[in-house]
């Protein structure tokens, strides 16, 4: 079985856990499998190779990431108005429309653009 | 000629179960928590007409009630309602709009409000003639 066969395998699997409905025969079988391989993975030193591989990077990596941490606060911890969020999100025009001070009336009211231009010129 | 309109109305037909089973994806009402439905509730009618990317938006949107001031707050629901009942050609022109706005400085900005509140002092009568002359 391919990678990919395994994954779309893993999807039906996953889906059809997801509707439920397992008698308990078929749910002590699925956690002594999930026991079996997890046993598999702490024993065959994979999980101690990569605790080995992450340790040495980990301790500088958090000691940047509290740096960085701090170093943001101050910024991240500002409420993010209407407009700003506007700017930066995906849901951002409709979102600043509905909440900002001026109401949807005023972009779409053909004379309120009209009389701001008598206004300009004069 | 009776071989090409089945084809047409096979493929409305796709078209028209497309749009149904858009509809019909989740984030459903019921999954909404309590707190979402009750920051959503004005548009609760129109939930079900929509697609699961409008949908979404919208809990985005909610997700971001409890940031609001109690005056955004309540600008977001007496205006939920209105915003989904809109044509999507308004809500385009709309957002351009409000695309243009967000690029004043935000003095300026504050200075439209005031215009927007001195334009709706006018007596209505003057407000249709305005509008009228813009039609001319």
């Amino acid at each position: 079985m391919n990678a990919a066969q395994s994954e779309r395998l893993a999807h039906r699997i996953a889906r059809r856990l997801d509707r439920g409905g397992l008698s308990p025969h078929q749910a002590r079988r699925l956690s002594e499998a999930r026991s079996r391989a997890l046993d598999g993975f702490f024993a065959g030193g994979r999980w101690r190779r990569l605790r080995d591989r992450l340790a040495v990077p980990a301790v500088p990596a958090a000691l940047a990431a509290i740096v960085l941490a701090v170093l943001l606060l101050p910024d991240t911890a500002e409420r993010a108005t209407p407009q700003a969020v506007a700017v930066v999100q995906p849901f951002r025009l409709d979102y600043g429309l509905l909440v900002d001070d001026l109401p949807i009336d005023a972009y779409l009211d053909e004379g309120f653009r009209q009389w701001l231009d008598t206004r300009a010129d004069s | 000629m009776a071989g090409y309109t089945g084809r047409l109305l096979i493929l409305l037909s796709a078209f028209a179960a497309g749009a149904a089973l858009a509809q019909n994806d989740p984030p459903f009402w019921r999954d909404l928590s309590p707190t979402m439905q009750g920051v959503l509730g004005p548009i609760e009618a129109e939930w079900a007409g929509m697609d699961a990317e409008r949908r979404r938006k919208w809990i985005a949107i909610g997700q971001h009630y409890d940031t609001l001031t109690p005056g955004e707050q309540q600008n977001l629901l007496s205006r939920m309602r209105a915003w989904v009942q809109l044509s999507p050609s308004e809500r385009e022109r709309a957002r351009d709009r409000y695309r243009q706005w967000l690029t004043i400085p935000p003095d300026q900005r504050e200075a439209l409000r005031e215009r927007w509140q001195e334009y709706q002092n006018l007596p209505p009568e003057e407000r249709a003639r305005i509008r009228a002359d813009d039609h001319r």
